[in-house]
């Protein structure tokens, strides 16, 4: 009887090896982890987009009034549009909170610590059965505790495995999608950035580096004036890294597909999350700009 | 005669990168200069300011058009991840049920083992 229940359990273990797939818990948890790095960085990238259309505009307005003395209707003429756009931007980002979520579940089940909890209990289990076996038949039941938790232990980590595998085959196409529509959304996001960090460093040099020089009277805080040209003439540094940086951060969906067709080596998959972060980096330096 | 979609969407590439290259143009200092100058006739300041704001706004519509536009196509897919996110949910609950069963087991038997010793 013992010996057929342990013959179960070693084929339920094979069984589950080979439904669950050949990639272990630690590749869904790197995966997830990219995908929430991911989904980080482009609700930074989201959020960072907002505040730099609304400098841009003030600066617009600000030049404008110069030329043409701002009413109410032509205030808000630039004003409902900045308004729009944060409103895109925040069905974007609540969008996005889908994926993140997604990624975090995905992580949260590739992270569970049900295999460990699992083998503690069968570990109790077969105790308290050798217990009530030495007091019936003077022997314990179970001989080999150690054998049963791992085979315990194996099963509950490859059924992880195959939920993973079966979530993942079953939404590939989904998340192909969704990420191949984020690249474009990436590509319209950092263009539109871009040309508004350059449309106010032209005009914050004109306002804050070449007005001040032209008045008459020497410049009041020589050391700030500095300062701000200093900023403003290293922007444009920032403006091209952040094309190369998202251009990182959409081989993302390069590197989910690769994953799902078993083809992804843990290098590329770490080269891709320091991207990321450097991404990141990049968006919160426009951000604190 | 049809055209496709990628067709507008290569007309609408092309015609924001013109916009974005003629704002970044009438918004130089060189030429926010030029119309401050109080030299300038005042009507031709006016007509300056009222096309480079229409310059400026239609760029920010077309962007907004396009965000709008990969926003929709986006919440295309809500319900599939939704459904995604609520099959993972379903699978760490039934993975932590496993756990509380083996728990339950785990409790009965150490009972029965105490109730034999006792009896």
């Amino acid at each position: 009887m013992m010996k057929k229940t342990r013959s179960v359990i070693v084929i339920a273990a094979i069984l589950a090896v080979f439904t669950s797939g050949c990639r272990s818990n630690e590749e869904y948890q790197r995966l997830a982890k990219a995908g929430n790095s991911y989904t980080r960085a482009m609700d930074s990238l989201l959020t960072t987009a907002g505040q730099i259309k609304i400098d841009s505009t003030s600066e617009q307005l600000l030049k404008d009034d110069r030329l043409e003395n701002q009413t109410l209707d032509k205030y808000e003429e630039l004003s409902k549009l900045d308004i729009q756009r944060l409103e895109i931007l925040e069905n974007l980002r609540n969008h996005n909170r889908l994926l993140t979520r997604y990624f975090t579940l995905l992580d949260e089940l590739a992270t569970s610590n049900a295999p460990q909890k699992a083998q503690q209990e069968i570990g109790g289990i077969v105790d308290n059965l050798n217990k009530i076996g030495t007091q019936i038949r003077s022997s314990p039941l179970i001989s080999n505790k150690s054998a049963l938790q791992s085979v315990g232990g194996f099963i509950v980590n490859s059924q992880i495995r195959g939920v993973l595998r079966e979530e993942l085959e079953k939404r590939k196409d989904t998340i192909d999608l969704e990420l191949k529509t984020q690249q474009v959304l990436l590509e319209t996001l950092s263009h539109s950035i871009e040309q508004d960090m350059k449309l106010i460093v032209e005009s914050q040099k004109l306002r804050l580096v070449i007005r001040p020089l032209g008045e008459e009277n020497p410049i009041p805080d020589p050391d700030d004036w500095i300062a701000s040209r200093r900023k403003i003439l290293t922007m444009n540094t920032t403006v091209s890294e952040l094309e190369e940086a998202s251009k990182s951060a959409g081989k993302f969906r390069d590197l989910f597909k690769d994953f799902v067709e078993g083809k992804l080596n843990r290098q590329r998959l770490n080269t891709l999350l320091n991207d990321i972060e450097s991404f990141i980096t990049i968006v919160e330096k426009f951000k604190n700009s | 005669m049809l055209i496709n979609m990628n067709e507008i969407e290569k007309i609408r590439t092309e015609c924001l990168a013109q916009l974005k290259k003629l704002e970044r143009e009438i918004n130089s200092s060189t030429v926010q200069l030029f119309w401050e100058d109080k030299k300038r006739n005042p009507e031709k300041v006016k007509k300056f300011f009222i096309e480079r704001r229409a310059i400026v706004a239609s760029r920010a519509k077309l962007e907004n058009a396009i965000l709008a536009r990969i926003a929709r196509s986006l919440s295309e897919l809500e319900d599939d991840l939704k459904e995604g996110c609520k099959n993972l949910q379903t699978q760490i609950d039934k993975l932590d049920n496993e756990i509380a069963f083996l728990n339950v087991i785990s409790r009965v038997s150490g009972i029965l083992a105490k109730i034999l010793l006792i009896v």
